[in-house]
């Protein structure tokens, strides 16, 4: 989790995409496949589950830290997110400082174990194991806990440049990572193996696609070497032609 | 990374006054004083937000930029004005430091005024039962981002 937020930090602080390629391929090399699978899924924004919605994590704040709703309200209108209004204000209580408890769960933990854990509670003990799970976790922390439970979780990164991080990191290529990404991904260490496995016999031909080109004008002496299959269209404007 | 800190025009006016006060400052130069085309790499530049994206950073094309501002604690805050770093530092009272020095100045009526002073008396009212009341008209409220900056604001942005 921590080599997430760190991820999560290098990302959102910086708008140079060579930079953000960079620390994304730093932390597909050394995180662990489940880890990575889970960062796969959130970067590309293909696991956006709302676990517990941001006005019960408002309850639960509230509840925990005696603030007037009406703060809230004030706050949450600069800030304009319930789940970064929880976690500044959370971190602005005055009674003990975090306690170390659980800051080495991986990143696989929190999302296939603690988080819909922490979901599938009702009630008094919800509040009181996700106010708990706050005090265990740094200011980067709680805010990316709160943005994955709230199913808020975004980042500057688009499909692309995930993918092409992706397929550098595992040295793929990257219209064959694009290939095997199609139709979905579901977070676990084997899909993230199969991901990233050496690319089989032809399999690197048959992920690319068609190349696909604008209209030029053609030579007459292409014509000739080409079988065409021609619309009957001869203002200039429609033409396809087929190699055999 | 060089000790000596680039400073931008508007900053550098202001390292006389302190070191005649006897403000213990670090090495500094105006940036103004380097060549056309020097390398910045690893070096610190302090600017005034109105520097943000000026022509005459511009030239600097690998810059990194960040804020210094009690704001930056609120991620949007930065995004919005595409700062890359925020550094959470105010020159102004916190919400902690309000309120000690309320309650340290045991005054009964508070006036509050500059911000958010609807939200600070209504907490005073209500919470610390210290009877305040918003005092209206004398200073602007002020929002970050309205905070378009004015060329003297003391926060800066390091480049």
């Amino acid at each position: 989790m921590q080599a997430f937020a760190a991820l999560f930090r290098e990302l959102d602080g910086t708008s140079s995409t060579s930079a953000k390629l960079e620390a994304l391929q730093v932390y597909f090399r050394s995180a662990a496949a489940a880890d990575a699978a889970w960062a796969l899924a959130l970067l590309l924004g293909k696991r956006r589950r709302r676990l517990i919605t941001g006005r019960r994590l408002r309850e639960i704040c509230l509840a925990g830290t005696a603030l007037p709703e009406w703060l809230f309200e004030a706050c949450h209108a600069q800030v304009g997110d319930s789940a970064e209004t929880v976690a500044l204000l959370w971190q602005q209580r005055a009674d003990e400082s975090p306690t170390s408890a659980s800051f080495n769960e991986s990143l696989a933990q929190w999302m296939d174990e603690r988080l819909p854990q922490l979901a599938a509670l009702d009630g008094e003990e919800q509040a009181e194991a996700v106010r708990a799970c706050w005090r265990s976790l740094p200011a980067d922390q709680l805010l990316l806990v709160n943005k994955l439970l709230s199913g808020g979780f975004r980042v500057g990164v688009s499909t692309g440049l995930v993918t092409r991080a992706l397929a550098q990191s595992a040295e793929l290529d990257e219209a064959l990572v694009a290939h095997r990404l199609m139709g979905g991904f579901t977070p676990s260490a084997a899909a993230y193996a199969e991901l990233t496995a050496a690319a089989a016999d032809h399999e690197s031909l048959s992920a690319r696609p068609y190349p696909f080109f604008l209209a030029s004008p053609l030579e007459p002496g292409q014509l000739e070497s080409t079988r065409q299959l021609m619309p009957g269209k001869w203002n200039g404007s429609g033409m396809a032609s087929a190699a055999s | 990374m060089s000790d000596e800190v680039l400073l931008h025009g508007a900053v550098d006016r202001l390292m006389g006054p302190y070191r005649e006060a006897g403000v213990a400052m670090p090495p500094t130069r105006p940036l103004a004083q380097l060549e056309r085309g020097a390398d910045l790499a690893g070096r610190l530049l302090i600017a005034p937000p109105a520097a943000h994206r000026s022509r005459g950073l511009g030239r600097f094309a690998k810059a990194q930029n960040g804020f210094v501002s009690g704001w930056m604690a609120v991620r949007g805050a930065r995004r919005r004005r595409g700062y890359g770093r925020g550094f959470v530092m105010s020159d102004h009272a916190d919400w902690a430091g309000l309120l000690q020095s309320v309650t340290g100045s045991q005054a009964q009526q508070v006036y509050v005024t500059h911000g958010q002073s609807n939200v600070l008396a209504r907490y005073l009212q209500e919470v610390e039962g210290i009877s305040a009341e918003p005092l209206e008209g004398h200073f602007e409220a002020e929002r970050f981002d309205e905070e378009e900056a004015a060329p003297a604001s003391p926060e800066a942005a390091a480049i």
